[in-house]
């Protein structure tokens, strides 16, 4: 693998997973493009349902490929995932690619216990002994901010409250120092005080460890606070990506001005009502060519409904996938 | 987009084994029904001259022992298995759907009397207390409907009971009690339509296992009254004659086993469309 | 733990108390005179006194009941009529072959259904699953007797490769005790085998779909590892609670299974006590059963409770 610090290390071409169903082709990701440099938070939001987790799993190919169809690329260090052999992958996963999910509830094991889950990757990657892994494992918990790692690590999940648990999976994902961590709504399962903490624990874990973070999530809030870059994606593809700043300034996709119309401002005035985006989400399963925001779009013509406008960078590093980007800044 | 079409497919594809099972069980209650009509033979007539015979034209499964026509024996025999069945089973659901609903409905004292009833019944092994209850009541259809009647009645309290605690939780039961519905009017409303498809599951399976234990206690001796034709006691007779004539045993060993599975097929069928666990496919998808 | 073990004994006390009574009820549901009914019509008078004295139904129902009850306890469960052993005593003797007759089967259905079931659970819809499945349904649908008769049919008669009948002790020739128990085993777990390798396979159905296994699976886990060691072990647990519960089944179905093969167990023990109208015996071994079952139900709870570490730890 290349080792050119320049180069992206991740680098996501026209990556499309579609689900052959019986009622007809279920385009979950639809041609999505992106790239990750090291050590960058990069952060992808959308509402339910817009294919984003799936993305995620398709990165690390944990999608069931006879329903499923994977094509495009995904070149890590100049490698294409797509490509590899399952025993490659399992090395990657994990390894230099690791995952944590929604719910730590239900995505921990509950007859293990956590120490032997935290140093089941450490055992399986690195060749650690038990007795290192369980020492490595104990400062994991305590890099993560657990009290009394000792007794924690002998302790079953049930035993923890969801904080801790979620901060377990960070552990376990964190484990042999992976380049990249997925982290798919890490913290829409949690206590809103207990959120902050997760991502300020997840953005620690960045600065220290030097790890790539691609942070999904449908909450523009957790988008605000912890992410450099943003994307945002609807009906399966992207539809603008810019650094943070920007998006929250100058929002252009008539998607994201709703997003952030919709979220209630403190300073907002009175008589500034939220904006509701008219319409529900399409269905993936069957989209046919035009754009899939067309039916809910203030700004549309009949361009947009005929053709799929594609992702055009309209400023440096803005990219957006619209033929009447709103251009206007827009009221803050 | 239209779902329609395709969620009833669906619903086909994934409910095609209560369909077979249905056809079985629907050809098994023709049979039971005007089977005797076909049949030039009665179950009982013996033809002393044509005994332990194989299968021929006249007598298309074979004579037994005593000159029966074996087909006549299975047909009625099908009568039989199917009103003991029917009838043990519905009394079993009646009591057992009661005392479930009272209770998983009225919980305290009377869910503990009952739930301990319950266990105890079911500490019992079914075909030993039927063979005890049988035997005790002396032979005949009675007191082979009570036996298997009474060794069903729990497993239709116990399932009854489990449904109704958990659904009486839920919040639209809580919002019926709150504004102040009567107890009688939220269970005929609320519960029994969500008791319904569980019940009617059990039924078909009780059917199944109530052939099972009938044919069970008429082959140790204990059903029916013999020369009254059983699956079970034929199965019986057919024991020391499989050499000579192994059409006696695999007649109504085979009919046991059809019927049997038919109504499997069915329960399980029923479950698989209603029972929400076969939407895992989706699983998959809605990462 | 321990509460919660004290809390399943205290819960099985009226569970005892209401099987005694059914138990006692046994007796007495018969129409008629129960003397006379165990005794024959044609049995003297004195006879029929001298049986009711001794079995105390000239006094009132509660009295008997508390009085059998209270001998019950002590381990005395009357005596037989037609033979006059004690029914205890009687039961104990058979117990060990009947034993030997149910492990033999439970092992026959583990063996057969823990493999068909996991790999069928693992691999859905595949070649072997569907076959295991339809193997399962079949299994389940055949009447234990008839099974053991096909099989007598096929094996014994028209192979000639096992013993039709009889039993063997395993202290006088482990051999042809073995040849013996092969049928009687298979017979009677065969349906066994069916009902645990559904159950099995959907247990394992329902553990591979939960989340914490796509998080094995992205730590890089081979697909096997996976399996063995965060599947099974959830998937499983379910299982030996099941098997333990599957005793009363396999009573019932001895009852047959020791007909067919003549096997001297409890089972034919108490076909012949309930043709021998020996009312006293029924009513010891129906007893002895059912709590023979209660006891291997707690047992079975209590290993529950010991390998799920939500309830072993919690209390």
């Amino acid at each position: 693998m290349s080792l050119d610090m320049d180069a992206p290390l991740l680098s996501v071409e026209n990556l499309k997973t579609y689900f052959h169903l019986r009622e007809g082709r279920l385009k979950a990701v639809d041609g999505v493009s992106f790239q990750m440099s090291r050590g960058e938070i990069l952060g992808m939001v959308g509402e339910s349902g817009c294919g984003k987790s799936v993305c995620a799993h398709s990165l690390l190919r944990l999608i069931k490929t006879p329903p499923a169809q994977l094509s495009g690329k995904i070149l890590f260090r100049g490698t294409n995932l797509l490509e590899v052999s399952k025993a490659r992958m399992r090395r990657i996963r994990g390894r230099h690619i690791s995952m944590i999910f929604q719910d730590p509830t239900v995505s921990l094991n509950p007859v293990l216990t956590v120490g032997r889950q935290i140093s089941e990757a450490l055992i399986l990657h690195q060749g650690f002994s038990r007795s290192r892994a369980a020492a490595r494992g104990r400062e994991l918990l305590e890099m993560v901010g657990i009290p009394h790692p000792e007794k924690r690590y002998r302790q079953y999940a049930f035993q923890l409250s969801g904080g801790m648990r979620q901060r377990v999976m960070i552990a376990m994902a964190l484990s042999c120092q992976p380049e990249i961590l997925l982290a798919d709504e890490p913290t829409t399962s949690l206590d809103v005080t207990i959120q902050a903490q997760i991502l300020e624990l997840i953005k620690e874990m960045n600065g220290r460890l030097g790890t790539a973070v691609l942070l999904i999530t449908h909450d523009l809030g957790v988008v605000a606070g912890y992410t450099e870059r943003v994307m945002v994606v609807y009906a399966g593809k992207i539809v603008e990506t810019a650094s943070t700043k920007t998006i929250f300034k100058h929002p252009w996709h008539p998607y994201t001005l709703g997003l952030m119309g919709a979220v209630p401002h403190m300073q907002a005035n009175q008589e500034a009502h939220l904006v509701n985006i008219r319409g529900t989400p399409p269905s993936l399963i069957g989209l046919g060519e035009g754009c899939a925001f067309y039916a809910r779009c203030d700004y549309a013509d009949e361009r947009c409904q005929k053709e799929t406008p594609a992702l055009s960078e309209l400023e440096t590093g803005h990219f957006v996938r619209c033929f009447n980007p709103e251009r206007e800044e827009a009221a803050s | 987009m239209n779902d329609s079409p395709g969620i009833i497919k669906r619903y086909l594809e994934q409910g095609i084994l209560a369909v077979v099972g249905l056809s079985v069980v629907f050809l098994v209650i023709l049979i039971a029904i005007f089977g005797p009509m076909f049949s030039p033979f009665g179950p009982l007539d013996q033809e002393l001259t044509h005994v332990l015979s194989a299968p021929d034209a006249r007598h298309i499964l074979g004579t037994d022992d005593l000159g029966r026509d074996i087909f006549a024996r299975v047909v009625y025999g099908a009568r039989n298995s199917l009103f003991i069945g029917i009838i043990s089973v519905g009394i079993a659901m009646v009591v057992g759907v009661s005392i479930g609903l009272i209770a998983g409905y009225w919980r305290g004292f009377h869910d503990r009397v009952i739930a301990s009833l319950m266990d105890a019944m079911l500490s019992f092994p079914p075909l030993v207390l039927a063979i005890a209850i049988s035997a005790a009541l002396g032979q005949g259809y009675l007191s082979v409907m009570i036996a298997i009647g009474f060794v069903f009645t729990p497993f239709f309290g116990r399932l009854v009971r489990g449904v109704v605690l958990s659904t009486r939780e839920k919040e639209f039961i809580l919002g019926a009690r709150a504004v102040g519905t009567k107890d009688y009017k939220i269970i005929l409303r609320h519960i029994l339509p969500n008791i319904a498809a569980p019940i009617i599951i059990q039924v078909s399976l009780g059917l199944a296992y109530a052939i099972l234990v009938e044919a069970g206690l008429s082959f140790l001796g204990v059903g029916l009254n013999p020369p009254t034709p059983s699956w079970g006691s034929m199965l019986r007779d057919g024991y020391g004659y499989m050499q000579m004539a192994p059409s006696m045993a695999i007649s109504p060993g085979v009919a046991i086993f059809i019927t049997v599975l038919g109504f499997n097929f069915l329960g399980d069928g029923i479950r698989d469309v209603v029972d929400p666990e076969h939407q895992k496919v989706f699983k998959q998808v809605e990462l | 733990m321990l509460r919660h073990i004290l809390a399943r004994l205290i819960l099985m006390i009226p569970v005892i108390f209401f099987v005694s009574i059914m138990v006692f009820t046994i007796m007495h549901l018969i129409p008629g005179d129960p003397a006379y009914v165990m005794l024959g019509e044609e049995a003297s008078q004195e006879r029929v006194n001298a049986l009711r004295k001794e079995l105390g139904l000239d006094r009132s129902l509660p009295v008997q009941y508390v009085s059998w009850l209270a001998k019950a306890v002590q381990g005395d469960l009357g005596r037989s009529i037609k033979s006059n052993v004690k029914v205890l005593e009687a039961i104990l003797a058979r117990l060990p072959v009947t034993g030997y007759l149910a492990l033999s089967a439970i092992l026959f259905s583990i063996l057969v259904a823990l493999p068909v079931g996991i790999i069928a659970g693992v691999k859905p819809k595949s070649t072997l699953d569907v076959l295991g499945t339809v193997f399962a349904m079949g299994g389940i649908a055949m009447p234990s007797f008839w099974l053991g008769i096909l099989l007598i049919f096929f094996f014994s008669l028209h192979l000639g490769w096992l013993p039709i009948s009889g039993y063997v002790s395993p202290r006088e020739d482990l051999w042809e005790s073995l040849r013996h128990m092969v049928l009687p085993a298979v017979t009677l777990g065969g349906s066994l085998a069916a009902t645990n390798t559904r159950f099995i396979r959907s247990s394992m159905l329902e553990v591979m779909n939960k989340e914490y296994i796509t998080t094995a699976r992205a730590k890089g886990l081979r697909e096997i590892g996976v399996v063995r060691v965060h599947a099974l072990k959830n998937a499983l647990i379910p299982v030996v609670t099941m098997l333990g519960l599957q005793l009363g089944l396999l009573f019932g179905g001895a009852l047959v299974v020791e007909t067919i093969f003549a096997i001297p167990g409890l089972g034919r023990l108490i076909v012949g006590a309930i043709f021998a109208r020996d009312f006293p015996m029924v009513q010891g071994i129906v007893l002895f059963m059912a709590v023979f079952v209660l006891m291997a139900n707690f047992l079975v709870d209590i290993l529950y409770s010991f390998l799920d570490p939500r309830i072993r730890l919690s209390r």
